[in-house]
């Protein structure tokens, strides 16, 4: 009888978990720093000082040179940043059951990071990048979903 | 740690007397006490006290209600709500201590 009375009742919601939102995660945030991070690092390398005594021409090369070098190091630390979220609040131990060597790919990709802020190396943005595709690969891999990696450049 | 009982016939009462109100648990920051998808009974504006699982708004969502624990009182009245999930829950280590006003009920029962 009670029961009955109480089955049409209004059903509010409260929320037990983390803001987030939760539950989505995207190894994609991550992969268009670390695009970011390999564009700035070619641009580096390709810029050409000017000749001696032009003045303008420095200043110029100079704050296009540090326009580079700081969108490169604010990237890589978003990579980072993003590598380490994915990490530590989507993985869970039950993942390393199929990927036993996970943690080490997530280190060994955010020690990338750390490296492509305070170098310019083609070769450890291009390797950040490989990181970031396998991680990719196994994240997905966990909701057993087959999504295609694609870069933006 | 404050287990939360079955609702009896006493609770299903109130409930229908609307002194209970139903909410629905999404998420697993109170697991294992309560899990997704779980309904408890909840009784608004009740006394509260270390150790009772609450329903509060969220101080920065407006929309947002949340199922916690009160783990502490601070000095200055404010209630500090954590998750009993901890991993998996966002709550006063974040947003910081609560008040009152934010407290709207106590959770008092599951239902299902």
């Amino acid at each position: 009888m009670i029961n009955k009375l109480i089955k049409n009742r209004d059903i509010k919601i409260a929320q037990a978990h983390c803001d987030g939102p939760c539950g989505v995660y995207d190894p994609a945030s991550a992969r268009i720093a670390a695009e970011a991070v390999l564009s700035m690092t070619k641009k580096i390398l390709d810029l050409t000082p000017p000749s001696d005594g032009d003045s303008k021409a420095m200043a110029s090369y100079l704050n296009t040179m540090s326009r580079y070098i700081a969108i490169k190091e604010e990237q890589a630390q978003v990579a980072k940043d993003e590598l380490l979220i994915l990490w530590t609040d989507y993985f869970k131990p039950v993942h390393l059951e199929s990927n036993p060597d996970l943690h080490d790919k997530f280190w060994k990709a955010a020690k990338l990071c750390s490296a492509c802020k305070v170098e310019v190396s083609r070769e450890h943005a291009e390797e950040l990048m490989d990181a970031i595709e396998e991680i990719h690969g196994i994240f997905w891999g966990t909701k057993d979903r087959d999504v295609e990696y694609y870069t933006a450049s | 740690m404050n287990e939360i009982p079955s609702a009896g016939l006493y609770e299903k009462a109130l409930l229908v007397l609307g002194l209970r109100t139903v909410y629905r648990i999404e998420g697993d920051s109170m697991a294992p006490i309560l899990k997704n998808g779980e309904e408890v009974l909840v009784e608004e504006g009740a006394q509260v006290r270390i150790g009772d699982v609450v329903i509060a708004r969220h101080p920065f969502k407006e929309s947002v209600e949340m199922a916690k624990r009160i783990t502490a009182i601070d000095a200055n009245g404010k209630f500090f709500l954590v998750g009993d999930n901890s991993d998996e829950s966002t709550d006063s280590r974040r947003f910081g201590p609560v008040s009152l006003e934010y407290i709207k009920g106590k959770v008092t029962s599951r239902l299902s």
